[in-house]
């Protein structure tokens, strides 16, 4: 593969990332690479720093007045440090750990919001088959076809999580950001929601981060992982080498389940 | 042990009952008031009650006209100017909350909530009536703009605030900016309590009669329809007509006083019926 190739292969590269949150240093120099069609699964216990990356990545840090970013975020090559914020987020799309439609918007609205606000469509059919699509691929479109214009309120959890995926996914991003998207639903939709993320790489050449506190997860769906404790990186390669034989004692006692 | 339990549950929920039906006690002595004294004169005088001007004094029993003409003005011209003031500062503090600028801007508009309106009154008047030469019904607007704003904006700034973060968070991650979030999420989602804002703006407005004494000119001879001349307000005519030795006056302060009443109520009735909360 030539240099070039491999440029547009890299969707997201973060350089050197440190983040502070008032004066308590967060993320320490963290550096990784997510190619297309490539899942990182970002696993770590509670508190080592997850969610803060995906903000950081994201630059939904700016709208906290005590976060502070040092480091580079490049996605499709572009700082996302030194462009619009607004802008970068249109190739970016973010599901984050608790359910979040939005009330107020019916459930065609909630995927259509997007793509009308980044003119992504031209016509009102065009909007009506990405909104089908994104439904599809989410793999709700069977349970709500006939309820276009209800309210989320009406759907279970589970439902309305994946409601948040197709909405993120209905801005066909290059880049797809989870923080912990199956946390708080049931196993059931868990697993739709893992099935979802893996065709959506494969098939669509999606970049994947997910970020997850069980390695069981990680080890199901990623191609490469990210061990984060306490805001620094313990160990980071391909899934397979990571999970036969961690180079670290920390990566085993995560592993097994002991932190 | 389960049953003293019982017994101090049952102590609090007396004590509960007794203190509601004592604050109960004020709201429907004035509800039956307002329907025994003002019922009748209402009844009595027709339709002529709201049509006509003034009566004399010890002759009719009827005529706010001017009153109900200036109340409905004065209405529109305070929410016209108060309502969009309060709504986009609201929005503004709620959006910007870290910058120090909407810090300020917030406690000098509450801190408007803290004068006394008769002051309010007094400033409209040094401002406008003294220049102008004449009391008017818009000088009286412009008091009662700066009589409601405060109320509006601090409640429609709490309903803002209470909108949770998740949301926010999520049109941000649209790529939605600041003012997208505001106008495509928060307002939306809290449009309940921004409604019930302003209605309690526009209450609080048509109540007052302070800020009116030194700005309108209680002119209750003729209907006016031009705010720039002077007019009455259904409030003053009260505040004025029940310190009047005549019963016929003193009757019309509360036929006037269950107009009042009604408005209110037709208002927040309004909101209930109208205006649903979003379900989350």
């Amino acid at each position: 593969m030539t240099s070039t190739s491999l440029e547009l292969e890299r969707a997201l590269e973060v350089k050197g990332l440190n983040v502070w949150l008032g004066e308590k240093q967060i993320l320490h120099n963290i550096t990784f690479k997510v190619n297309r069609g490539e899942i990182l699964a970002i696993m770590g216990p509670s508190g080592s720093g997850k969610s803060t990356l995906l903000r950081a990545i994201s630059r939904l840090l700016d709208h906290r007045t005590d976060a502070r970013v040092r480091g580079e975020v490049l996605i499709n090559g572009i700082n996302v440090y030194t462009t619009n914020p607004y802008k970068a987020r249109k190739y970016i799309g973010i599901v984050f750990q608790n359910p979040n439609p939005f009330p107020h918007m019916t459930i065609y609205d909630n995927i259509a919001v997007g793509p009308k606000l980044h003119k992504l469509v031209r016509s009102k059919t065009e909007l009506d088959n990405l909104v089908r699509w994104a439904l599809k691929s989410a793999m709700l479109w069977d349970d709500v076809k006939e309820k276009l214009n209800s309210y989320p309120a009406e759907l279970s959890g589970g439902q309305q999580q994946r409601l948040c995926l197709a909405r993120a996914l209905a801005m066909r991003p290059k880049l797809l950001l989870l923080d912990e998207p199956t946390a708080n639903i049931d196993p059931v939709n868990a697993k739709k929601i893992e099935n979802i993320v893996k065709k959506m790489s494969r098939e669509e050449s999606v970049a994947v981060v997910i970020v997850t506190h069980t390695p069981a997860q990680a080890m199901r769906i990623s191609d490469k992982v990210l061990f984060l404790f306490n805001g620094k990186t313990i160990e980071y390669g391909p899934t397979q080498v990571v999970a036969s034989n961690p180079d670290h004692d920390l990566t085993q006692s995560f592993l097994r389940g002991e932190i | 042990m389960s049953s003293s339990l019982d017994h101090k549950d049952l102590f609090l929920k007396i004590i509960v009952a007794v203190l509601s039906i004592v604050a109960l006690i004020p709201v429907f002595s004035i509800v039956y008031e307002l329907v025994i004294r003002g019922l009748p004169v209402i009844t009595g005088a027709g339709l002529k009650f709201f049509t006509k001007t003034a009566p004399a004094p010890g002759d009719r029993l009827y005529g706010i006209g001017p009153a109900l003409v200036g109340t409905v003005e004065l209405a529109l011209i305070s929410t016209a100017i108060g309502i969009p003031i309060a709504f986009f500062t609201g929005v503004l503090i709620e959006t910007f909350r870290e910058s120090r600028i909407s810090q300020i801007v917030n406690i000098i508009a509450k801190s408007l909530m803290e004068i006394p309106t008769v002051l309010i009154g007094m400033l409209v008047y040094i401002l406008l009536v003294v220049p102008t030469k004449t009391f008017s019904i818009i000088s009286g607007g412009i008091a009662l703009a700066l009589v409601m704003m405060p109320y509006t904006l601090t409640y429609i700034e709490e309903s803002l605030n209470q909108v949770q973060y998740k949301y926010i968070e999520a049109g941000y991650g649209l790529g939605m900016n600041k003012k997208q979030v505001a106008f495509k999420v928060m307002v939306p989602i809290a449009k309940r309590g921004v409604v019930v804002g302003i209605l309690i703006g526009i209450t609080k407005a048509l109540g007052e009669t302070a800020p009116l004494l030194f700005t309108i000119g209680a002119a209750r001879n003729t209907i006016n329809w031009n705010p720039l001349e002077p007019g009455d307000a259904i409030p003053l005519l009260i505040f004025d007509y029940i310190q009047s030795p005549y019963d016929n006056m003193k009757d019309i302060a509360w036929g006037s006083a269950l107009v009042l009443f009604v408005l209110f109520a037709i208002l927040y009735s309004s909101i209930r019926l109208f205006v649903k909360r979003v379900r989350i």
